[in-house]
């Protein structure tokens, strides 16, 4: 790989709650080049978000972080806050789930546009709304000269969608995280905004870190993929060949669970579902975390904690028993 | 925005026609003879004969509420024990009531809402403790007691300041003077509320999601926490302010009384001192009617900051 | 609801001693709750066993001692008509007490039978009855108690009666909401479904599940009612003498402010702890019934 934007190292975070220490992410290492449209999936609490969100330190006081991400030559986990504060927005952007709470619903949409252009560009008023308005067309929202003078709630969920990915790309970053950035709209505008990502990324050649617990999602637009679980890296590969050669049980299991539509007698079978729930992340075992639900676990998987190794050309597991 | 003012404006408009129904009652509910209890309680047969004409008091009791609201509608609230316009003795006690209110809730406002920022802010640190407290001592300590030791400590002990009575707006200095203790006072109970529904508010604010955004923008905490969860709390607490308004008219008699300003708060207590029920009844009309109505425009300033409600 | 058994063999544990177990825990982490408790307590004795307490009546007056100093045979002094300060101190926690909690008692069993049937059947009826409540929820209760004191006299009931249904709209909105809340669970469509009637519902099912809510709401009243009485009985529409209230008191000191500020200083310092310690225990009460709290 070309030099990548960002490098991820040995990343952890750990939260610090009443009822004790959380270890939601576990040396996780992934990087990114330019360009690239990284996927990273993994059921709810697996600690996908968690580990986008500590890039820019984003999450709360409560949460300790170890390791390194470095960005532009720089460790992002231990910049100082103003530059940092100079990278978020600028140079690594966020699309978060929720649209309808992550717009500040007592101001319009182009003030809240407005307000990242003149953070970090000097623009003038003016020239601060011409490119709120290049931007809404480029989300595709019809009509931008109403929607700058209108609020969060008079809205659609796929429009407001629309404007956060606006305010993502308003000063044409290196790096867009969207986390779950389909979950919580209908399926008909989920489609529509996956377009969009692949536009913004054909277009502008902005590189997507696209976090999602549907595989679909993935295999519509990421180039490279890296399943999570339980705050560990699982499997990494390119996308077309996790799908069509997966390594890890527990990817096995999710293609498993996809429904597909009925294709004649050969392909009819039951969904398969994955026994067994997702371990606590309070104690960290010494172990691999799927032991207890794979249904190739032994002795060695139940005493020690596997290691990536590559299995195939760029494809990553850390797996005793890779294969598909 | 329309159709919420509108049913608010319903509410407080059948409220108060209860309300007036209910002090219109009130006065003919006294045991014994009505005429004698607007007539100052004298027994002169001639003068009774007056009275009952000139309250229609032989007349059904409808009609007698109806002539009664109609001459209210037109400013005219009768003469009470005195002779004196009941509308006119309201009218000039009325502004400096007005103005003791005034500068409470500017003194509550100026104080209690940076504290209630600053709470949260620095939540579970000193300083959010001590805030904390010293709002919870001023929720319990009672108004009229705060006044009192006010007195005892600015006016006997160290006489910095009057202790009490009224002056004008001709001297304006005298005016304050005379004000600020009353005022401080009267805000204390105020600022501690505030502040904590601030604190509350702001609380609720800085972990929204928005606030998330905020940063993710790169934006500064100052204008994260000062544009961003400010303004969000501030339309909250605007919702508050309009409950401590009771109170606030509550406090506005006492405080009246023990600092002996001859405002509208301390007519009413006097009104019923004198058994002058004439007074009595126009007092509390106005006493209701100036809740309401001040109820409905705090709804007017929350539906014009809303932008949910003003655009929906 | 019985003991219930863990699937995998743990241990029976009861979910009701269990949750008490843990409400416990919380309160004794919060020393300042522990102490408004503790307080509290403290006046409520004090207010019961004043007739045992105090040494001498509320009336009793020695006239040779006028405005003494604390000390000797008056530990607190005497005011200008020679009562004990001390013993007026206590039969004030006595009447303040009694108001404090009769007025809270007279306006829960009003308003929450109006807000559950509000909340339960909605409809016209629950419009109505929250608009109405809207308006009312701070409708200063000093003037609602002039009107009382103009049309019936002044005297410690009608305070009483004041302050209780100044307090009803608070309690209303409580009940109303928390039915809201509370008809949409589960048990109540299956309730339905096994032929209860709506009063079974509504008592048997909701309104034990209102009762922690209620609750922090009384504690938290009954300060505003102490309070209220003794501004009350300090504006002369309270306690009338011989009886004796915080209020009364804190009027007679009015005109001796300059020559013996004690007698503003002791009742005001009594009413002040009273009030705090509810405060400060409803509070406490609030956050630990609190489903968010984490300690």
């Amino acid at each position: 790989m070309a030099d990548p934007l960002l490098e991820v190292s040995d990343l952890s975070v750990r939260f610090d709650t009443d009822d004790g220490l959380v270890h939601a992410v576990d040396k996780m290492s992934f990087s990114l080049a330019p360009g690239e449209v990284l996927g990273i999936v993994g059921e709810s609490g697996c600690g996908k978000s968690v580990t986008c969100m500590s890039l820019t330190r984003l999450l709360p006081e409560t949460a300790t972080v170890t390791g390194s991400a470095v960005f532009g030559g720089r460790d992002l986990l231990t910049l100082a806050p103003r530059s940092l504060r100079r990278v978020r927005g600028r140079e690594i952007s966020y699309v978060f789930q929720e649209p309808m709470t992550s717009l500040n619903p007592v101001f319009t949409v182009g003030h809240q546009i407005d307000e990242v252009l003149r953070r970090h560009l000097d623009l003038s008023r003016r020239a601060a709304r011409a490119r709120a308005l290049e931007l809404l067309r480029l989300v595709r929202i019809p009509a931008p000269e109403r929607r700058l003078d209108e609020y969060p709630h008079q809205l659609s969920g796929g429009m407001r969608q629309r404007v956060m990915i606006a305010i993502a790309l308003a000063c044409d970053p290196k790096v867009l995280i969207a986390d779950e950035p389909t979950t919580a709209l209908d399926v008909t505008i989920q489609a529509g905004i996956l377009d969009l990502m692949r536009d913004i990324r054909d277009r502008l050649g902005t590189a997507i870190v696209l976090i999602t617990h549907n595989l679909g999602v993935v295999a519509d637009v990421a180039d490279r993929v890296v399943v999570m679980y339980a705050g560990r890296k699982a499997e990494e590969a390119p996308v077309d060949d996790l799908f069509a050669h997966p390594q890890h049980p527990y990817t096995i299991g999710l293609l498993g669970a996809i429904p597909r539509p009925y294709e004649g007698e050969d392909t009819r079978r039951r969904l398969q579902e994955i026994p067994g729930r997702v371990p606590s992340l309070r104690e960290l075992p010494n172990a691999c975390a799927f032991a207890d639900r794979c249904p190739r676990a032994d002795e060695l998987t139940r005493s020690e904690i596997p290691q990536l190794r590559e299995v195939r050309p760029k494809h990553w597991v850390a797996c005793f028993h890779p294969g598909s | 925005m329309g159709g919420f003012l509108i049913r608010r404006a319903g509410a407080a408009l059948v409220v108060l026609v209860i309300a007036s129904m209910l002090v219109f009652l009130g006065v003919r509910a006294i045991p014994g003879d009505p005429a004698i209890a607007l007539g100052a309680e004298s027994r002169d047969p001639a003068l009774l004969a007056q009275i009952r004409h000139k309250y229609l008091l032989d007349r059904p009791v409808p009609v007698q509420y109806g002539h009664w609201i109609w001459l209210a509608l037109h400013g005219d609230l009768g003469v009470d024990q005195r002779e004196l316009s009941v509308s006119h003795t309201i009218v000039s006690r009325l502004p400096i009531t007005l103005e003791l209110a005034a500068l409470s809730m500017l003194l509550a406002t100026l104080v209690g809402i940076p504290a209630g920022v600053i709470a949260a802010v620095r939540r579970g640190k000193p300083s959010d403790h001590a805030t904390t407290g010293v709002a919870l001592v001023g929720l319990s300590v009672p108004h009229f007691w705060l006044g009192l030791l006010a007195i005892i400590w600015f006016a006997v002990d160290l006489h910095w300041l009057p202790a009490g009575g009224y002056v004008g707006w001709a001297h304006p200095l005298d005016n304050l003077e005379h004000m600020i203790m009353p005022a401080l006072v009267l805000s204390a109970g105020f600022s501690a509320v505030l502040m904590r529904q601030m604190r509350s508010s702001m609380l609720t604010s800085l972990e929204a999601d928005y606030v998330r955004t905020a940063r993710a923008k790169g934006l500064s905490e100052w204008r994260v926490v000062g544009h961003h969860a400010l303004r969000n709390s501030l339309i909250t607490v605007t919702t508050v302010m309009g409950l401590q308004l009771g109170a606030l008219i509550s406090g506005a008699v006492v405080t009246e009384t023990v600092f002996q300003i001859a405002g509208f708060g301390r007519l009413t207590i006097e009104a019923v001192n004198q058994r002058d029920y004439t007074l009595i009844q126009g007092v509390v009309l106005v006493a209701a009617v100036g809740y309401v109505v001040a109820n409905l425009l705090v709804d007017v300033v929350y539906s014009l900051l809303n932008p949910r409600i003003r655009i929906s | 609801m019985s003991a219930v058994a863990d699937p995998h063999g743990a241990p029976i544990v009861d979910p009701r001693a269990r949750r008490r177990r843990l409400l416990r825990k919380r309160f004794l982490r919060r020393p300042v709750a522990v102490a408004g408790l503790v307080v509290v307590l403290g006046f409520v004795v004090v207010a019961v066993f004043a007739p045992w307490i105090a040494p001498h009546t509320s009336g009793f007056t020695d006239f040779d001692h006028t405005l003494a100093k604390p000390g000797g045979r008056y530990p607190l002094g005497t005011d200008e008509l020679g009562h004990d300060e001390l013993s007026r101190v206590i039969w004030g926690a006595r009447s303040s007490m009694q108001v404090g909690v009769l007025a809270t008692l007279l306006a829960m069993a009003i308003a929450v039978p109006i807000g559950m049937v509000a909340g339960y059947y909605r409809g016209w009826i629950d419009t109505v009855i929250a608009r109405a409540t809207d308006v009312l929820l701070s409708f200063p209760f000093v003037i609602l108690a002039v009107g009382l004191a103009a049309i019936l006299g002044p005297s410690l009931t009608n305070a009483t009666l004041a302050l209780g249904i100044g307090s009803i709209p608070a309690f209303i909105r409580i009940a109303r909401g928390e039915t809201l809340a509370l008809r949409e669970e589960d048990y109540v469509p299956a309730a339905i479904a096994n032929g209860a009637t709506d009063r079974t519902i509504i008592f048997r099912h909701i309104l034990p599940n209102m009762t922690s809510t209620l609750l922090v709401q009384a504690t938290l009243t009954i300060p505003g009612a102490i309070v209220g009485e003794a501004v009350l009985s300090f504006l002369g529409l309270g306690v009338q003498p011989p009886q004796t209230s915080w209020g009364v008191m804190l009027q007679t000191a009015q005109d001796y402010l300059s020559q013996a500020p004690r007698l503003a200083i002791f009742p005001g310092v009594a009413l002040v702890l009273a009030v705090l310690a509810f405060n400060v225990f409803g509070d406490g009460l609030r956050d630990i019934l609190d489903p968010r709290t984490t300690r």
